[in-house]
C-alpha cells in the first residue's frame, strides 16, 4: 500500500502581536491508502490545525503536504477550493450545518458541487437519518446533526474523510454509533480516513495512531489488528 | 441543483429576517424618494411652464413704440427668418365696479399667439362681449355680468362678461402690470373683439419663434437665443423711427396743410375784394370795416395753424421697445423659484440620502459578519467565492432593485405634485409633469446600490480571503480597552458599573460610534435645516414688505 498522506516537517506558527505561538512544530507522519487513523492528543496539542492543513482549509507556515503524491502546501488559492471541492469530506467538532437548509438540503450542499457525489437520500438512509431528512438543524438532536454533518462528508464520495473531534459533543451510545459510520467507511469503502480524539480509549480501532503533544509527534503506532468500535469500551 | 439550493437559501434568509429585509428596502425607498422627488421638481417646473408656453405659443418678443405701430412695421418684424407676427392693440380703463384698472386687449379669433386658456365660459363672439382675468372671478366678477369700461379710444363701453381666462402674459397671480391711471397698477386683463377698438395702430407687436418653443424660457440658452433675435429686429428695425416720425408728420401736416390752403384762398378772395372796393370807390377806399374783420380772424387762423405745425414737429419723437418674456410682469419671480428648490435638492435629501446609505451599509455588513461561520463551511466545502458571494449579492440587488422601484415611482408620483400644487397658488402655470427625471434616478441608482451591494461586496472582499478555518473559528470578542477617562481616577469610581461598560463600549466598538454620531448628527442637521429655511422665508417676507 501506498502513502496517501505524506507530511514532512510541516509547521504552523500564528503571530499573536508580539508573541508567537507554534501550533504545529515540524511534524512527520504519514497515512496509506485506506487506512483509518487517529490523531491523539491533549486539548492544545495541535490536532485540529494539522487536520485543517491536510483539509486545505489552512496553510502550513512550512514544510510539505503531500496527498496522493501531490503537495498542497504549494497550491493556490484556487487550486485548495478545488481540492476541497472534490478530494476532501470534512466533519466539523460543531458540525456546522447551515441552520436553513434541511438535513438533506444539507447533504445536497456538498454533493452539488462534487464530481462523483453519491445521491444524498441514500448517504442519509445509510447514516440512519431517513426519518429525519426533512427537517433544519434545529429540529435535529446532536447526534443527528453530526451524522448529518457525516452524511454531508460522504456524499461527495471524496477519497479523503477528516473528523475532527466528531464524539466530542456527543453522549457515549451516540458517539460509538458516529464513530462506527467512520470505520465502516474505511473498511468497506477503502477512503482513507482520519479522526482527532483525545481520547486514547478509543486508539484500538484505528490501523495507525498518531499521538501528537505539545506541537509534536510523539509516536506513531501502527496496528496490525484494530478492533471493531463494538469491542471497545471505555 | 446548487443554483435551487442558492435560492431556496436566499428566500429563507429573506423570509427568516424579514424585517430586516423589509428595513433596507424601506430606507432605501425613502432616500430614493426623497432625492428623486425633490431633485426632479426643480425640471418639473420648468416643464410645467415649457410646456404651457409652447402651447399658447407665446410671444418671446414683443415690440412696444411712444407713437403705435403699424402694418408696416408688421412687416418689418416678418422679415426675421422663422418668426411669427401678430399685431396686438390694448388701452387701459377703469372698471365700473370697484374702479379696478383693467388692461383691455383687442381679440382676434384667428390670432395664433398669446393664446388664452379658457377657465370658465367661451370666447368672445359679439362685440359686445368680454373675456375676464381669471383672477377676477374670486373677485366678485361673475359670467353674465355686465361691466363698463371706462376709455375714449373705445367704441363701445358697456360689455357681458362671457368668460375668464388665463394667459401666458400674465403667468404671475400677484401681479399685472404697471399703468399711469388709477392707483398706478394693473388690477385685471380683459379681452374683447378687435373691432371695438378706436385707432387704427397696434399698441404692441408679438413676435414668436417656433423654434425656440422647446427651450426652457428661464434657460440661460434660450435667453442668449432671444438676444440674437433681439439683435436681429432691432436690425431690421434701423431707421424706422424716423420714417415713421415723418409719417405721422406728413399724417398731421395733411388737415393743417388743407386749412393753410383755406385761408390762402380766403386770403386771394379779400384781395380780390379789396381791388374791388377800391376799383367801386375809384381809389377812395382801400377796405371796408368788413374786409378788415375778415383779415383779422385769418390772422388769427394762420397763427393757429403755425402753431399746430410747429407741435408737430415738436411731438413726433418714435422710440422702439423690445420686451422679452422676462419683461412680462412676474415672470422672473417664478425661475428664481424654481431655481431655489433645485438648490434645495442637492443638498437636503442628498444628506437624507447619506444617512440611508450608511444604515444599509452597517445593517448589510453586520448580516454578512453574522454568517461568517455559514461563509467559512461553504468555503471548506469547496464553494468558489463566487459562488458564496452570489448569495449576498441577490440579497443586496433584490432590496436594492424593490426600494428604488418603489422609492422612484413614489417619488416622482408625489413630491412634485406637492411643489406644484404649493406653485400653483401664485402661478398660473397648469401642471404637465415630465415625468422620470432619469439623470437623476440614476444617480439614485448608483447611490442604493453602491449601498447594497458595495456593503455585500466590501465585506466579502474581506471574508473571502480568509482561510476557512479562520473563518470558522467563532469570532474572538473584540479585547476590550481601557480608555482615557479611568486615569482620571475619582470620577470613574463614581460612575455606575453600568455607565463604565458603556464608554468602554463607546471606544471598543468605534465604527458603531461613528454610525451613531453621523446619523444623529445627519438628523440633527436635516431637521435643523428646516426649520432654518421656514424662518429665513418667513423672514425675508418681513423685512421686503417693511
Ligand atoms: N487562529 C489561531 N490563532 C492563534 N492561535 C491559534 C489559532 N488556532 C490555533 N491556535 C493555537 O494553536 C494551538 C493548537 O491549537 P489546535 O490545533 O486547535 O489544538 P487542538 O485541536 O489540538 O486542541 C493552541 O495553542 C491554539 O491556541
Ligand atoms: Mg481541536
Amino acid at each position: 500500500m501506498t502513502n496517501y498522506i505524506e507530511v514532512k516537517d510541516a509547521t504552523k506558527t500564528y503571530q499573536m502581536g508580539e508573541t508567537t505561538i507554534v501550533a504545529n512544530d515540524a511534524l512527520n507522519f504519514s497515512v496509506k491508502q485506506g487506512e483509518l487513523a487517529v490523531i491523539l492528543g491533549p486539548s492544545g496539542a495541535g490536532k485540529s490545525t494539522i487536520l485543517n492543513i491536510l483539509g486545505g482549509m489552512d496553510s502550513p507556515t512550512s514544510g510539505q503536504i503531500l496527498i496522493d503524491g501531490v503537495d498542497i502546501a504549494a497550491f493556490s488559492e484556487r487550486q485548495l477550493t478545488a481540492y476541497r471541492r472534490t478530494d476532501v469530506g470534512f466533519v466539523f467538532q460543531f458540525y456546522n450545518l447551515v441552520p436553513n437548509l434541511t438535513a438533506t438540503e444539507n447533504v445536497e450542499l456538498a454533493s452539488a458541487v462534487a464530481p462523483d457525489a453519491l445521491d444524498p437520500t441514500e448517504v442519509l438512509q445509510e447514516v440512519g437519518l431517513q426519518a429525519r431528512m426533512d427537517n433544519f438543524p434545529a429540529q435535529l438532536s446532536g447526534g443527528e446533526q453530526q451524522r448529518v454533518a457525516i452524511a454531508r462528508a460522504l456524499a461527495k464520495n471524496p477519497k479523503l474523510v477528516l473528523a475532527d473531534e466528531p464524539t466530542g459533543a456527543l453522549d457515549y451510545v451516540t458517539g460509538k454509533q458516529v464513530l462506527k459510520l467512520l470505520q465502516d467507511v474505511s473498511r468497506k469503502k477503502g477512503q482513507t480516513v482520519l479522526i482527532i480524539t483525545h481520547n486514547a480509549a478509543i486508539a484500538p480501532m484505528a490501523d495507525r495512531v498518531i499521538q501528537i503533544n505539545d506541537a509534536k509527534v510523539r509516536r506513531v503506532i501502527e496496528n496490525p489488528h484494530p478492533q471493531s468500535i463494538d469491542e471497545i469500551e471505555w | 441543483m446548487k443554483n435551487r439550493l442558492q435560492f431556496r437559501l436566499l428566500g429563507r434568509k429573506i423570509y427568516g429576517s424579514l424585517g430586516r429585509f423589509i428595513a433596507i428596502i424601506l430606507i432605501i425607498m425613502l432616500g430614493v424618494l426623497l432625492f428623486v422627488g425633490i431633485k426632479s421638481s426643480g425640471p418639473d417646473l420648468y416643464h410645467d411652464s415649457t410646456t404651457f408656453l409652447q402651447k399658447k405659443r407665446a410671444s418671446d418678443v414683443q415690440i412696444i413704440s411712444s407713437t403705435g405701430l403699424t402694418n408696416r412695421d408688421l412687416k418689418l418684424a416678418r422679415q426675421i427668418k422663422g418668426a411669427q407676427v401678430e399685431g396686438s392693440k390694448f388701452v387701459y380703463g377703469t372698471s365700473s365696479q370697484n374702479s379696478d384698472t383693467i388692461q383691455l386687449f383687442s381679440y382676434r379669433q384667428a390670432d395664433r399667439l398669446n393664446q388664452l386658456e379658457l377657465t370658465k365660459g367661451h370666447l368672445p363672439r359679439q362685440n359686445s362681449e368680454v373675456v375676464l382675468d381669471d383672477l377676477a372671478r374670486k373677485q366678485g366678477y361673475a359670467l353674465g355680468d355686465q361691466i363698463k369700461i371706462t376709455n375714449s379710444q373705445l367704441q363701445r363701453q358697456q360689455f357681458w362678461i362671457v368668460g375668464f381666462v388665463i394667459s401666458p402674459q400674465f403667468v404671475n397671480k400677484a401681479t399685472r402690470g404697471t399703468t399711469n391711471i388709477g392707483d398706478g397698477s394693473v388690477n385685471y386683463f380683459a379681452y374683447t373683439n378687435q373691432a371695438n377698438f378706436k385707432v387704427s395702430a397696434y399698441s404692441a407687436i408679438n413676435v414668436h419663434f417656433p423654434k425656440l418653443e422647446g427651450l426652457n424660457s428661464y434657460g440661460d440658452d434660450y435667453q442668449a437665443q432671444v438676444a440674437r433675435k433681439v439683435t436681429q429686429l432691432k436690425a431690421a428695425f434701423a431707421g424706422r423711427a424716423q420714417k415713421r416720425d415723418q409719417e405721422i408728420q406728413t399724417a398731421a401736416l395733411k388737415p393743417i396743410n388743407q386749412q393753410q390752403a383755406k385761408i390762402n384762398a380766403a386770403k386771394k378772395q379779400l384781395t380780390a375784394a379789396k381791388q374791388q372796393v377800391s376799383a367801386a370807390s375809384q381809389g377812395q377806399l382801400t377796405t371796408t370795416p368788413e374786409i378788415i374783420a375778415q383779415e383779422k380772424s385769418l390772422q388769427d387762423a394762420q397763427a393757429k395753424i403755425d402753431a399746430a405745425k410747429k407741435k408737430m414737429t415738436q411731438l413726433a419723437t418714435t422710440t422702439f421697445y423690445y420686451n422679452e418674456r422676462a419683461d412680462l410682469p412676474g415672470f422672473t419671480d417664478y425661475g428664481n423659484l424654481a431655481d431655489r428648490i433645485a438648490a434645495i435638492a442637492n443638498v437636503f435629501p442628498l444628506i437624507f440620502f447619506l444617512i440611508a446609505v450608511l444604515i444599509t451599509f452597517t445593517t448589510i455588513t453586520r448580516m454578512v459578519e453574522e454568517e461568517q461561520t455559514q461563509i467559512g463551511t461553504l468555503k471548506a466545502l469547496g464553494y468558489t467565492r463566487w459562488e458564496i458571494a452570489q448569495n449576498y449579492v441577490f440579497y443586496a440587488l433584490l432590496a436594492a432593485v424593490l426600494g428604488i422601484i418603489i422609492g422612484v415611482i413614489v417619488g416622482t408620483k408625489t413630491l412634485p405634485q406637492i411643489v406644484i400644487s404649493m406653485m400653483q397658488t401664485q402661478y398660473s402655470y397648469p401642471p404637465s409633469p415630465i415625468g422620470y427625471d432619469w439623470p437623476t434616478i440614476i444617480i439614485a441608482i448608483g447611490l442604493a446600490l453602491f449601498a447594497t451591494l458595495g456593503a455585500v461586496v466590501y465585506v466579502l472582499i474581506v471574508q473571502l480571503h480568509e482561510k476557512p478555518a479562520a473563518l470558522m473559528q467563532p469570532k474572538a470578542p473584540k479585547a476590550g480597552k481601557r480608555i482615557l477617562l479611568e486615569r482620571f481616577t475619582t470620577l470613574w469610581q463614581h460612575l455606575s458599573f453600568n455607565q463604565k461598560v458603556s464608554y468602554r463600549n463607546l471606544f471598543r466598538f468605534k465604527s458603531r460610534m461613528w454610525m451613531g454620531i453621523l446619523g444623529i448628527a445627519g438628523g440633527t442637521g436635516l431637521i435643523l435645516t428646516g426649520f432654518g429655511i421656514r424662518d429665513s422665508i418667513d423672514y425675508s417676507g418681513q423685512t421686503q414688505f417693511k
